[in-house]
């Protein structure tokens, strides 16, 4: 018997709940073969970098927030680097230097963060898998680190914590000996995760040698993060070119070496286990170090309310930072990269003289790299395999489509 | 903190990559003006033996006033030593592609062109728009694109279906409002 099979094509999303988001896909099938994988992005674009161009640099931050909603803080933070290379440093460079402890409460938040996120991407991976169980755990443990969130700015995600010149209050007394316990029994709850998935046969026939991006591939895409680490390269900013306290801690960079979806997500449970250690090692540094958690000066953050009233200069740079943002900028052109959760992420600022805002501020989300090389990564591969292979790139459309 | 190196710099960092490599955080910045010449460097950076690079990123930025309207700047990142190059060019409206070379430099021009306008002639693949809606019109992050926007858009209950619509009142972009608020 003669059949001929037509290709037809097939509209994955936008409000497909394994989508992760708002993600359409257009797949051009052979039967259940994929041959192309288009993806539509843009369905969350707000225009955050033309935003940025619009307020001071004080007003810009919590648009950061807003990028990634999973790992809030991470992206915070390099914007707070890329504002803190904007000064000069030369003149007034004691008041410009980031105390100690600042550091390590950043170095602290970041980490837990990277636990935040992970834990998203493990478990609505494994969710959209086939496995409940894990993501219900999962969702128990965010909450208790979004809980510290709370404790240490007021908002349970979008924080504005990490500020630049510091963070953007110390953290309450309390905190460290919770964050602690939480910390302890996390190892645990790690382990039962893994325990559920990671020799689990129905989870290993789904995820084993599915998408896989060869290292040249994947350099080629520009792909960071998990998605570099997984294919086998040695790639983490955190070591390469360590910022806060990242160079005194002991940890190690988990590498996969295929770079299947199997290999992404041990990469991520073990990246998990590296994070629990550098939090213990902040809670221990932590303890030790007393001290402010702003810098001195008063250009790059608000002073402090009690002086307010006594000093006039503290009222000049209260009015100054509120009105024109951070005031002794310098000509160049800031540039601040950090390992976030998902990957590179980089901040990159353009001032202008007159202006107390943001010529243009461009904002290298790492998921658009990723989303981008999901063509090359389901060619050949079947629906049910798509659906395991964006969950393992770990995609949020807020940062894509910034 | 952004430098512009010199050829000689530049060279050295071809011979030395390792003593470059501590600029990890500040880019090289290299600006190169006549198309050939930044053929033929891209194409060095990609391929040569020691710094065998990889298109990290690729950013626009307009200024209305010059004829050379836009600046691009691809920045190159060679896994192997660690260090980032950016080469910067200024165009009129359209600029060589570059996805012969690189897979990632396919969204990145199709994002420039979507935000900015710039042609990338000799693609080898579809550009199209990427960010924007289906059927949108005009380059959001040029400097004469209002931050409103010309259009709103709502849900029709005659029609069922989203509208556009002008505009109703000419909103003036918050930029403005603050130039007229600071004068």
């Amino acid at each position: 018997m003669d059949f001929s099979v037509k290709n037809f094509t097939l509209n994955f999303g936008p409000q497909h709940p394994a989508a992760h988001g708002v993600l359409r896909l257009v797949l051009k099938l052979s039967g259940e073969e994929i041959l192309r994988a288009d993806p539509h992005i843009g369905l969350l674009h707000r225009g955050t970098e033309k935003l940025m161009e619009q307020k001071t640099h004080v007003q810009a931050l919590p648009y950061l927030d807003r990028l990634d909603y999973v790992s809030m803080m991470a992206y915070e933070h390099t914007y707070s680097l890329a504002i803190e290379s904007l000064i000069k440093t030369n003149r007034l460079y004691n008041r410009m230097v980031l105390p100690i402890r600042a550091k390590v409460i950043r170095t602290l938040f970041l980490e837990l963060t990277r636990l935040l996120n992970h834990l998203m991407a493990v478990t609505t991976h494994a969710l959209d898998v086939g496995a409940l169980t894990p993501f219900l755990w999962g969702f128990e443990e965010r909450e208790r680190l979004m809980e510290f969130y709370e404790r240490v700015s007021g908002a349970r995600m979008h924080a504005a914590y990490i500020r630049p010149g510091g963070v953007s209050m110390d953290i309450p007394e309390d905190l460290l000996n919770d964050i602690e316990i939480f910390n302890n029994s996390f190892c645990y709850r790690l382990n039962e995760m893994e325990e559920m998935l990671t020799n689990n046969r129905i989870w290993r026939q789904r995820l084993v040698d599915v998408g896989v991006i060869p290292l040249d591939v994947a350099k080629d895409f520009g792909c960071s993060g998990p998605m570099l680490r997984a294919s086998g390269l040695v790639w983490d900013i955190r070591k390469i070119c360590p910022y806060e306290m990242y160079k005194h801690y002991d940890w190690m960079i988990p590498v996969g070496s295929v770079g299947d979806c199997f290999d992404r997500f041990l990469v991520r449970i073990e990246e998990m286990r590296q994070s629990v250690s550098i939090i213990n090692q902040a809670i221990r540094d932590l303890r030790i170090i007393s001290g402010p958690v702003k810098v001195r000066s008063g250009k790059l953050k608000q002073p402090y309310r009690s002086t307010l009233k006594f000093s006039m200069e503290s009222l000049i740079h209260h009015f100054r930072f509120f009105s024109k943002g951070v005031t002794p900028i310098s000509e160049n052109r800031p540039f601040a990269v950090t390992e976030a959760p998902k990957g590179e992420f980089s901040v990159e600022l353009e001032v202008q003289d007159n202006t107390h805002s943001f010529y243009r501020a461009r904002l290298r989300a790492p998921g658009f790299f990723h989303i981008q090389a999901l063509d090359v990564l389901s060619r050949n591969h079947l629906i049910a395999d798509i659906v395991t292979i964006i969950g393992s790139q770990d995609l949020v459309f807020g940062e894509i489509d910034r | 903190m952004d430098k512009r190196c010199t050829r000689l710099e530049l060279t050295f960092s071809f011979l030395f990559p390792r003593l470059v490599s501590s600029i990890f955080f500040s880019p090289f910045t290299l600006l190169v003006d006549k198309a050939d010449e930044f053929k033929n460097l891209i194409y060095i950076l990609k391929h040569s033996f020691l710094v065998k690079s990889f298109l990290n990123d690729f950013t626009a930025m307009d200024h209305p006033y010059l004829i050379r309207r836009f600046e691009l700047k691809y920045q190159l990142l060679s896994y192997l030593f660690s260090n980032r190059f950016s080469l910067q060019r200024r165009v009129s409206s359209r600029a060589y592609s570059v996805d012969n070379l690189f897979e990632s430099a396919n969204w990145l021009e199709r994002e420039i062109w979507d935000m900015f306008g710039v042609i990338f002639v000799k693609n080898t693949k579809e550009i199209r728009r990427i960010l924007t809606d289906y059927g949108f019109q005009g380059f959001p992050l040029r400097k004469d694109f209002p931050v409103t926007g010309f259009f709103q858009v709502r849900y029709s209950e005659k029609k069922k279906r989203l509208i556009y619509f002008p505009l109703k009142v000419a909103e003036l972009s918050l930029r403005t409002a603050r130039n007229v608020d600071n004068a």
